[in-house]
């Protein structure tokens, strides 16, 4: 199997996952969003701490104990595993078999982060986050949880701009799909290189430069009226 | 560069997710990276340290080496290029070309490039590309135009992990210094992180960071490679180019079995010609392809199910899934671990006790029971009791407050209803009303009256502020016969009244009059 970066699992049911597994650059930018954020409310909490005096010691205490303690834990769970920091980077938190964490492994990562956290910079969460396959820090390997990127819905062109051609050529399905997804990349392309790549696939499919591979996805993808 | 020959999956990723396959690609082949690494560095920081040592510009010789330090770069960049094209280099290759590569690598050596916010993206394009002058700017523009935000993003999460670690390193030397010379050392601690003048903690701090670089930097260069092929696969349509090539692959492989087929086809053609008995005892002898198969009774093989007549019966089928359970091809293991409460455990070890702790531990639990139902009750008993004292505890709780059994109250949409506002003699009052000309308060007496009485002396229940719909609902459930009678009467004609300005007649008023007592009972 080639090297890839995404975590593939079968399903009792055959089906294959492929869960695309974040590494340490997204990670520590949600860290930091989220850093930011507790910041933000513990110095508001000072603040107001400052302002109103005497009995409201014990709502500061409160307030930073469960900040410090279940900011993260909350937001996993009620929010399907991502915290603010990691949905504005676009990731989250999943059981290491795909399924949506739940209390149980989010509380063990989230109190195991203060063994990742030795001795205050996270270099035993470093190490372990380079040493595993997964990108796992300590607390992932104790709850069994793995960071993955959200799936994005990409956005499919509805026509290739071009009059649709039967394909008369018997092809498998992920050829097919090779043909459609060039013709959704074409624009990226210069046009030297669209045309180097059809003259690739020229054997296969005889008489066929860009603008016909265009026509030819675009009769596959059924989108555009046939003539 | 031979895509065909692509020894990881290269697809249009999404950017971060490309700088971990770089990472990726930095880890399979960590043991050749980490020797070219150490191989080229250490020189450095041996050197450095004679430095510190020996010429009195010790606090200078840290940011020096830090300076240099992108000389390793080129042998990584040089070696996960190679494998990821499907060439073998092996680190002593890498190594023998490093001088070449620092000479193309000079940009972001001996220049403020050093300083390049996105080096780890714009480094691959002078090293791997061997582009220079007005082509390299070019070329470096594109991949910036694409690359450059995350490229940055990646100098600032990797420099300042490397910062991280650098300190946490600090931090774990000292949490291994025995206390007593803590103190002695304290001072040194300061002057490790000014890196300042003293050769011993120049040289401590530039282990230090050396060794937090050596952590961070090849996965940083990977990183950014990875960043920089992403690009490239983007815009050049690599993942299509070997998809393409595979096409073209399976259409040769497709030829190349074309041609045997055709051969056999004339020999099946061959066949055909001699009688049919020869064509069978031909068929078998055919390499084992097609299996042959057995000439076999169909009709016997009928089972229950007349849809699998003529199919196959279960003691058939049974065999073959046998062979496939068999066949470990088939397997699929999972191994799930989850956290089981101790105590069913300890339940586990228990009941492997002997028989007489059996019986001891089934009356135990037996006298457990009847303890606990004999607690229940007791607590039952003395709720009971509390409720028939009330009177002797509840005025306390109520702190000397009137105490009166209330009547439960009578608002209607229009206020309230109290015993006051309504005359002792309800019907005689209406006649008079009514009599005296004064209908509309006559009839809202009457209906006001009749609700009262429901609710007081027949327990009917009504929502707050009922309406005249609500109260009709509320008798008609819950009052006796006559009752639901009276008031159905009685509302038909009051509504009406109240807002439609007709009265009723006199009949039908002095009637629900009359009819009064009898349905709610005497006046009080």
């Amino acid at each position: 199997m080639q090297l890839d970066t995404t975590q593939n699992l079968a399903t009792p049911e055959g089906v294959e996952l492929r869960l695309p597994v974040a590494g340490l650059a997204p990670r520590a930018l949600a860290w930091l969003v989220d850093a930011l954020i507790k910041a933000a409310v513990i110095f508001t909490a000072t603040v107001t701490r400052g302002v109103m005096g005497g009995t409201s010691f014990a709502l500061y205490l409160i307030v930073l104990f469960f900040l410090l303690w279940f900011y993260n834990v909350l937001f996993e769970v009620f929010r399907h595993g991502a915290t603010p920091g990691k949905s504005a980077v676009g990731i989250r938190v999943v059981n290491a078999n795909g399924t949506p964490v739940g209390w149980t492994g989010s509380l063990i990562r989230n109190l195991i982060r203060n063994v990742d956290l030795i001795p205050g910079v996270y270099l035993f969460g470093f190490a372990s986050l380079m040493l595993t396959e997964k990108f796992q820090r300590l607390g992932d390997l104790a709850a069994s949880t793995i960071v993955v990127y959200d799936t994005k819905n990409v956005e499919r062109k509805s026509a290739f701009g071009i009059a649709p051609e039967p394909l008369r050529i018997p092809l498998t399905l992920e050829e097919q799909q090779t043909i459609v997804s060039f013709a959704e990349r074409t624009p990226e392309l210069t046009g030297d290189r669209a045309a180097e790549l059809a003259s690739i696939v020229e054997p296969v499919l005889p008489g066929a430069d860009a603008q016909k591979l265009c026509a030819y996805a675009s009769w596959l993808t059924g989108r555009e009226q046939r003539t | 560069m031979k895509l065909d020959r692509v020894t990881a999956e290269l697809r249009p990723r999404e950017t971060w997710e490309a700088s971990d396959f770089g990472a990726r690609l930095i880890r399979r082949d960590a043991g050749k990276i980490y020797f070219v690494w150490f191989a080229v560095t250490l020189p450095f920081v041996a050197a450095a340290i004679a430095a510190i040592w020996l010429t009195p510009w010790a606090a200078f010789i840290a940011p020096l080496y830090w300076w240099f330090e992108p000389i390793a770069d080129g042998p990584i960049l040089h070696l996960i290029s190679r494998r990821l094209f499907g060439e073998n280099v092996t680190g002593k290759d890498a190594l023998k070309q490093t001088l070449g590569l620092a000479w193309q690598n000079r940009l972001f050596l001996l220049t403020p490039y050093r300083f390049h916010a996105a080096r780890s993206v714009a480094m691959p394009v002078t090293q791997l590309e061997g582009l220079t002058g007005g082509e390299r700017r070019k070329r470096a523009a594109i991949i910036n135009n694409h690359a450059f935000r995350h490229g940055m993003g990646l100098t600032l999460v990797y420099q300042h992990v490397a910062l991280a670690v650098y300190l946490g390193l600090i931090v774990m030397v000292f949490l291994f210094i025995p206390e007593q010379y803590q103190d002695s050392l304290g001072d040194s601690w300061f002057s490790m992180f000014a890196m300042d003048s003293t050769p011993l903690s120049a040289t401590v701090g530039l282990l230090l960071v050396y060794m937090a670089q050596s952590a961070l930097q090849p996965w940083f260069v990977g990183a950014g490679f990875g960043l920089y092929i992403n690009c490239r696969t983007r815009l050049e349509a690599w993942d299509i180019e070997v998809a393409f090539r595979r096409m073209v692959e399976r259409r040769a492989q497709r030829l190349r079995n074309g041609r045997i087929a055709a051969t056999l086809a004339a020999v099946a053609i061959i066949a055909a010609m001699t009688p049919l008995r020869e064509a069978r005892a031909q068929t078998e002898e055919l390499p084992d392809e097609i299996p042959p198969i057995e000439e076999t009774d169909y009709s016997t093989r009928v089972i229950a199910d007349p849809g699998l007549a003529g199919y196959w019966s279960e003691a058939d089928i049974l065999p073959a899934l046998e062979v496939l359970e068999a066949d470990e091809r088939f397997e699929q293991w999972e191994e799930q671990e989850v956290w089981v409460p101790k105590r069913e455990q300890e339940q586990e070890i228990d009941d492997q006790g002997s028989g007489v702790w059996d019986v001891l531990r089934s009356m135990g639990e037996i006298i457990a029971v009847l303890i606990e139902f004999s607690l229940w009750i007791g607590i039952g008993l003395l709720l009971l009791a509390l409720y028939a004292i009330r009177d002797r505890w509840l005025p306390y709780l109520q702190r000397g407050r009137v105490v009166q059994r209330t009547h439960r109250r009578v608002i209607l949409a229009g206020g309230e209803v109290t015993k006051e506002s309504l005359p002792d003699d309800l019907p005689g009052e209406v006649r008079r009303l009514w009599s005296d000309g004064k209908r509309r308060e006559a009839m809202s007496l009457l209906y006001r009256g009749s609700v009262f009485a429901a609710v007081r002396r027949h327990g009917v229940r009504l929502p707050t502020s009922a309406t005249e719909g609500d109260c009709l609902r509320a008798v008609d459930l819950q009052g006796h016969q006559a009752q639901r009678e009276h008031f159905r009467r009685l509302v038909a004609a009051w509504l009406p009244c109240a807002y439609g300005g007709s009265n009723p007649d006199d009949a039908l008023v002095f009637s629900l009059c009359d009819e009064w007592p009898a349905v709610y009972g005497e006046t009080s």
